[in-house]
């Protein structure tokens, strides 16, 4: 049975020990941990609105807003509608066969799980002993053989890499590129209603992934929420009331057009995790003795909340194993490695409008609101540069505008 | 007439890809291949699979890229030297950026399309039977507008769309042709006399742009 | 806003709960003997779940053609069902739902992470899950069942894993939230495997003031905390059970 991910850059081991065992961490590129690629977003087309193209190192996404007059749905007669398209194409990585979607009510019941890849660990003897330590405390009996144990799974956790299935990607993708952005109330949508219960207007932003290089996500949140701000809808006027009410639509040379109502800036941004731990160590950390505590525990009865809260502090306060290692905007290379993943969305007054982390590796609650921040400041940076190429784009059309003025003006005099 | 721009080797992940621009309608289409066959049973013993998606600007894809594809095919498949590569297919991939041209309309995209497949098949480096390429003209009252614009189709009786394989720098063979609308033979032969002096036009551009990439990607520099 | 007060001056929220009181949390295992190798019942206040496990079985003898099995970890295939009964709205969900998809897919990666997937190579465990009553708290009750479930099949796990949902009423986080709480307040829901710290799970749909964000995680892992507690509590009571009919 052929493969379908026999296009896959192989990843690459020495990469990932380059990464894993480093002190300080590096990553191939030489990146910073926690620095993203530089973010390039360009307006597509000079006459048209709403069509913006966004690169994130070689990851190639573009956006293509339209919005259409439809009749709105019979319960939110108040509201227009808005839906995203994000399908993802051979053409952004072979790995992607096309149609998944379509046959995707019959692929939903067996998902294939992600291929994980085995490493050794390095230094193997110390990891062993640290986790037999930490198999005391088992819950089935697990008899495992410490030396299994060494083994670093890799693969299994990434959200949005290859080297998971492509039918469970792309409904993550676009259930957290809706969350982001619809969910969130990007867009005021009772701003699209024309006429209460009749006529609204229907926006529909169409995703298209060009080529990837990791990190979907992050660039397609950009690519939509700037094609958003920079769409301009043709202004339409209700003229009479009632039954003989029309409709009149004004196109670009009779009024201006008119922005959409874009309430705040989401934006994505995923974090890669990354351990050198075994599973066990992970999930056990260096608190081998809390099947201690845990029997006290049980004793006592567990009315008293505050008191277990109590209880509950002083464990925490206990060092616990947290080396793990967290990047943000991953490679390719770098998602298929990874053990597991987290997207954030923030806009810049610091509120978080969408987390997702699902499975992958067990991440130290401290090391999670280290990445919010982290984020943040990403986000801050983000919206400055979207901010920054749609005024300067502004100031072109300006110009343009008035000089198309200016020769219908001097068209009129010659005449 | 509007103007047109191509651009080959954008994309990394696959092995070749192309953009074609005429004035408002911009394509960007991607090769893989030849590749394994994804699913056994468009397995073919004698020559290549063409698996080719269309995808709109806008919107899911509709019956209307569902006819582009059996067009492409159609062009495509006398194109490549098919017999090359048996038990294998070839992925293609046709975006369309923008679409330029009303939905009732396909003449735009189609031309737009053969172009910048024939690009990005270079930049594969897929054995071809010959170079090709397309252009298009509207008819109306007698005249014929070679490239015309979205208002002067809207308003035309007639679109004609030819592919002309090329030799020696000239449109030789007619390979595909299609017109839509009321027409008359004489007019349909000017027409393609029309296309296929613009194909020889084009094609000065699209060898500029080949010869462009090639010293691009020549990395053995003296 | 809702008619309802959410959280009174007094502390006390609709449905008469302190902030970090759980629903009345009640679970069963081994509750279809016949038609599964493990099933758990789990209730969280009007919250019911049931949980199926067959397996682990034979890769080869499903007819799913998808189905590659992988050299080092089990396939986990998990199936939510929604009848139209489980909420006070009957409207039925479409097979090709992308919320209920993106949810197995949680529920599959969350389990894959606490199964001792070595022990399973090339095996297929297959969850299927029926939402019998729905009042908020989902894919924690979701994720508590499988949990159970699991133990019942005899699966080889680290450790549980529990969930529980946070909403946010001003400042003041909430857990174990209800549909009444969720359908107004933002929430989260958390999951952990073990008694640790690390979080496994966490997923959050509607906006949260960053600052909040610690409150929430914090209480989330207590509730996660308590509610493994619970479980183990019934696990080990059946144990003991089990044992003494041994002898």
């Amino acid at each position: 049975m052929p493969h379908i991910d026999n296009t896959l850059p192989i990843p690459n081991i020495i990469t990932l020990h380059s990464l894993l065992s480093g002190n300080p961490p590096l990553r191939p590129s030489l990146r910073q941990l926690t620095e993203p690629r530089p973010l390039e977003i360009s307006i597509a087309s000079s006459t048209e609105y709403g069509h913006i193209e966004v690169k994130l190192g070689e990851t190639y996404v573009s956006c293509k807003v339209s919005a259409q007059i439809t009749s709105p749905y019979e319960d939110r007669p108040f509201e227009g509608t808005f839906a995203i398209g994000t399908e993802i194409t051979p053409m952004c990585s072979p790995a992607f066969t096309s149609g998944v979607n379509a046959d995707f009510s019959t692929a939903a019941p067996a998902i294939v799980p992600a291929t994980a890849i085995s490493v050794n660990n390095i230094d193997s003897n110390k990891e062993g002993q640290t986790s037999a330590t930490a198999a005391t405390n088992n819950i089935n009996n697990n008899n495992n053989n410490n030396n299994n144990d060494n083994a670093v799974t890799m693969g299994g956790g990434a959200v949005m890499g290859l080297a998971a299935d492509q039918a469970a990607t792309e409904i993550l993708l676009s259930r957290l590129i809706e969350k982001a952005v619809r969910r969130s109330n990007a867009l005021d949508l009772e701003s699209l209603c024309i006429i209460a219960g009749q006529k609204c207007w229907a926006v529909r932003a169409d995703v298209r992934f060009l080529n990837y290089d990791g990190n979907l996500v992050d660039a397609a949140s950009v690519a939509v929420i700037t094609a958003l701000l920079h769409y301009r809808k043709p202004d339409v006027e209700v003229i009479g009331s009632g039954e003989g009410s029309e409709l009149v639509m004004y196109d670009e040379k009779q009024r201006e057009m008119v922005p959409l109502s874009v309430l705040h800036i989401p934006i994505c941004v995923t974090f890669q995790f990354f351990s050198t731990e075994s599973v066990e160590r992970n999930i056990k950390g260096e608190n081998a003795n809390s099947l201690v505590n845990n029997k006290n525990y049980i004793k006592e009865n567990s009315d008293n909340d505050d008191d277990d809260l109590e209880r509950m502090d002083i464990d925490n306060d206990a060092p616990r194993g947290s080396n793990e290692i967290i990047i943000v905007d991953a490679t390719a290379e770098e998602e298929l490695l990874s053990q597991g993943s987290m997207t954030v969305t923030l806009n810049s007054n610091k509120e978080l409008c969408q987390i997702s982390k699902s499975g992958g590796l067990n991440v130290d609650s401290v090391r999670i609101l280290e990445c919010c921040q982290i984020a943040s400041d990403i986000v801050n940076k983000w919206t400055k540069e979207i901010k920054k190429v749609l005024a300067a784009d502004i100031e072109k059309r300006r110009d343009l505008r008035a000089e198309r003025v200016l020769s219908v003006v001097n068209d009129r005099s010659t005449e | 007439m509007s103007a047109y721009t191509a651009k080959q080797n954008i994309l990394q992940q696959v092995d070749g890809s192309a953009t074609f621009q005429f004035s408002t309608t911009k394509i960007i289409s991607s090769i893989t291949g030849p590749i394994e066959v994804a699913r056994p049973r468009n397995e073919k013993p004698t020559e290549a699979f063409l698996s080719i998606s269309v995808r709109p600007s806008t919107g899911t894809p509709t019956t209307r890229e569902a006819f582009l594809e059996v067009k492409l095919k159609k062009i495509l498949s006398c194109m490549i030297n098919m017999e090359q590569y048996p038990l294998s297919e070839i992925q293609i991939v046709v975006q369309i950026l923008e679409s330029g041209e009303r939905e009732q309309f396909t003449c735009m995209e189609l031309a737009c399309a053969v172009n910048s497949l024939y690009l990005a098949l270079l930049n594969a480096g897929i054995s071809l039977k010959a170079s090709f390429l397309s252009s298009f003209c509207a008819s109306k009252d007698d005249n014929i507008i070679v490239r015309p614009t979205k208002e002067e189709l809207d308003t035309s009786t007639a679109n004609h769309l030819s592919v002309f394989s090329i030799s020696d720098g000239k449109a030789d063979e007619l390979i595909y042709s299609d017109s839509i609308g009321k027409t008359t033979e004489t007019e349909l032969f000017s027409a393609l006399a029309a296309i296929s002096s613009d194909v020889n036009k084009i094609n000065e551009t699209v060898r500029e742009v080949i010869l462009q990439s090639v010293v691009d990607d020549y990395v053995w520099k003296f | 806003m809702s008619r309802f007060e959410l959280f009174s001056p007094e502390g006390l929220r609709v449905d008469g709960r302190r902030y970090n009181e759980l629903r009345a949390f009640d679970c069963s295992i081994n509750t279809h003997p016949h038609s599964s190798d493990g099933s758990a019942y789990i209730s969280q206040g009007n919250t019911k779940v049931l949980c199926l496990i067959r397996g682990p079985s034979d890769t080869l003898t499903t007819t799913s053609g998808a189905t590659a099995s992988s050299a080092d970890e089990p396939t986990i295939s998990v199936s939510i069902i929604q009848p139209p009964y489980a909420t006070t709205e009957r409207k039925s969900t479409s097979r090709t739902d992308r919320r209920m998809a993106e949810l197995s897919i949680i529920i599959k990666r969350a389990l894959q992470q606490c199964i001792v997937k070595k022990n399973y190579s090339r095996t297929l465990i297959e969850v299927s899950i029926t939402i019998l009553q729905l009042d908020g708290s989902l894919l924690p009750a979701c994720i508590n069942a499988a949990t159970l479930a699991l133990i019942d099949a005899g699966i080889s796990m680290y450790d549980y894993i529990s969930a529980c949902n946070v909403a946010l009423y001003d400042t003041f986080p909430l857990v174990d939230s209800n549909s009444l709480e969720e359908n107004d307040l933002s929430f989260l829901t958390i999951g952990i495997i073990g008694n640790g710290d690390k979080i496994n799970l966490l997923l959050m749909e509607d906006k949260v003031p960053l600052d909040k964000l610690q409150k929430l995680i914090d209480l989330g892992i207590t509730g996660c905390h308590n509610i493994r507690q619970l479980m183990d509590n019934v696990v080990r009571e059946i144990g003991i059970d089990l044992l003494s009919k041994k002898l």
